[in-house]
């Protein structure tokens, strides 16, 4: 875990608002050094580079309330 | 009072000549339950009465001639992330407001009722569908019949437990990364994700909005096959779900796979530390497969590693913004690894977020085009069976997914099945997954049960419930 990742993560959390303790901050520290690997293979796709997201938004809806 | 019978298929026989009844039949299957369940947690919350009054009436029903269908008098669970006019939701949480869903059935409870289904209760889970368990919290530790010291696997966790135990004879699932399929893995019943917007989702406490999934989990994929025909189709409630016919899934099942091509994937599934059993019961399932007429290719899954990232950035995204406030707020009241692995979602971007869904669109094409050269594809579902307690709670809380192979189906919302293939050295269960082309489930369940009429690995019952005296 590099220092630099820690204070990546900690940056990162304080600005979603949450407050884990130091040895969670840790855990999500290793986990967002392994996480990188995977967003960095994302966006290195060539074959994505004019796919369109599979998103949809309508304009006009069908709005039924469970 | 008869003893469990192993499938819905040999229940409603049973019920139909008159060699059981509804309320006799869930008798044994409330035995099994009050021997084993305080060990294996599968329940949050049983509804007896309610039950009771549900299979009189299916009785009743039965002998005026009314017949439902295969669901009509057995005993089904509920995993606790849908809601239930009976009592309030948990998500197996004590965040979650009591106040949610409360006197409402989800779609698809609804439709288990009118298929004459009697709900036994709600069962457990992982925290909102999410994480692993945390001793420190109120609800029960769900622990697998085939080795208590082991996990379930989740997220359908009593699901897996109380069908492989016979505390009902199917259940409820939910599917965003594996929740259906690892826990029929790991507690060796079967498991069936369907085709993304197959079934309705809403009044299903979410995970991951563009990936969760409900679906059965039964010992047969044919009991999978009957659940499933009873609560798929669309609802205006849920707009993820697709006006598409609902055809018969059984349609096709006549235990032969004469002119199906297969394609096998091992490139993805096979990592270092991959159980020697699971390579051999692998070889073993793909030549009963070939024996009952499939012919076999060996293929590679498109963009495998991408999709699998693109599913994570997704799920944790979607799951972070459904919870940030809360995090916020009541950190300690969630479990351990849950926050853990929910606040993960808060280390990825927007940008991350939209290029997963890119991601996912070229999967979708790689897969489309492979699809136009096998109807299905086989590969190994898990590369080890279930991990141990001890395993489990020191592991950071998305380790399980190395060893599962599920990801990537949600990712790309094709349905995929799993189903027993044998046994460890330890007698835990492994899986063979089998995944089709979206909305072709009825191939899924001729694959599966065609499997199964030349094998019997899904029958197998623990030793923990075969060695248990019936009820008297």
């Amino acid at each position: 875990m590099s220092t630099d990742q820690l204070a990546t993560v900690n940056t990162l959390l304080a600005a979603a608002g949450v407050d884990p303790s130091a040895a969670e901050r840790e855990t999500l520290t290793e986990m967002y050094a392994m996480f990188k690997g995977g967003v960095e293979l994302i966006h290195a796709m060539p074959e994505a580079r004019y796919e369109v997201p599979a998103l949809v938004f309508e304009a006009d809806p069908e709005l039924t309330e469970w | 009072m008869p003893d469990v019978p192993l499938t819905i298929t040999e229940a409603a026989e049973q019920l139909r000549s008159g060699a059981t009844t509804a309320v006799e039949l869930l008798a044994a299957v409330t035995a099994r339950a009050d021997a084993h369940d305080e060990l294996l947690g599968a329940y949050i919350t049983r509804f007896d009465d309610e039950a009771l009054e549900a299979a009189e009436r299916a009785d009743a029903e039965l002998a005026a001639g009314i017949d439902h269908g295969p669901l009509h008098g057995i005993p089904i669970g509920v995993k606790d992330i849908l809601a239930m006019a009976e009592g309030p939701t948990t998500a197996q949480s004590l965040i979650l407001d009591p106040a949610w869903g409360a006197g409402k059935d989800a779609p698809v409870v609804t439709r288990l009722r009118a298929a004459g289904a009697v709900l036994t209760g709600k069962l457990t889970t992982m925290e909102f569908a999410c994480g692993a368990p945390d001793p420190d919290k109120p609800f029960p530790l769900p622990r697998n019949p085939w080795n208590t010291d082991t996990w379930t696997g989740g997220s359908s966790s009593g699901t897996g437990a109380g069908v492989a135990a016979g505390m009902f004879l199917a259940g409820v699932g939910t599917d965003t990364g594996g929740s259906i399929r690892i826990p029929a893995i790991f507690c060796g019943v079967s498991g069936l994700m369907p085709t993304f917007g197959r079934v309705p989702k809403s009044g299903c406490a979410p995970l991951g909005y563009s990936l969760d999934h409900i679906g059965p989990l039964a010992r047969s994929t044919r009991d999978c096959a009957y659940f499933l025909q009873a609560i798929a189709g669309p609802d205006p409630t849920d707009p993820y779900t697709v006006d598409r016919p609902v055809p018969d899934f059984l349609e096709n099942a006549n235990g032969s796979l004469e002119g199906v091509r297969i394609g096998v994937e091992r490139a993805n599934h096979f990592p270092d530390d991959t159980d020697p059993a699971v390579v051999a019961q692998f070889e073993a399932s793909l030549a009963v497969l070939e024996e009952l007429g499939a012919t076999l290719v060996d293929v590679e899954i498109p963009h495998y590693q991408e999709v699998v990232a693109a599913m994570l950035v997704t799920c944790m995204s979607e799951a972070f913004a459904y919870h940030r406030n809360d995090l916020q707020e009541r950190w300690g009241d969630f479990f351990r690894t849950t926050r853990v692995a929910v606040a993960s979602g808060a280390l990825f971007s927007g940008a991350d977020y939209v290029q997963a869904q890119r991601v996912r669109r070229v999967g979708q094409r790689g897969l489309a085009g492979l699809f136009q050269e096998v109807d299905l594809i086989v590969s190994p579902a898990a590369s080890k069976g279930a991990p141990t307690y001890d395993e489990l709670l020191v592991a950071d809380p998305l380790s399980v997914l190395d060893r599962v192979h599920t990801a990537y189906w949600d990712a790309v919302g094709n349905p995929a099945l799993v189903v027993p293939m044998g046994f460890d050295d330890g007698g835990l269960p492994l899986s063979l997954q089998i995944a089709a082309r979206p909305f072709e489930e009825a191939l899924l369940v001729q694959a599966g049960d065609a499997f199964q009429q030349a094998s019997d690995w899904h029958l197998r019952v623990p030793p923990l419930v075969s060695e248990t005296p019936a009820a008297a």
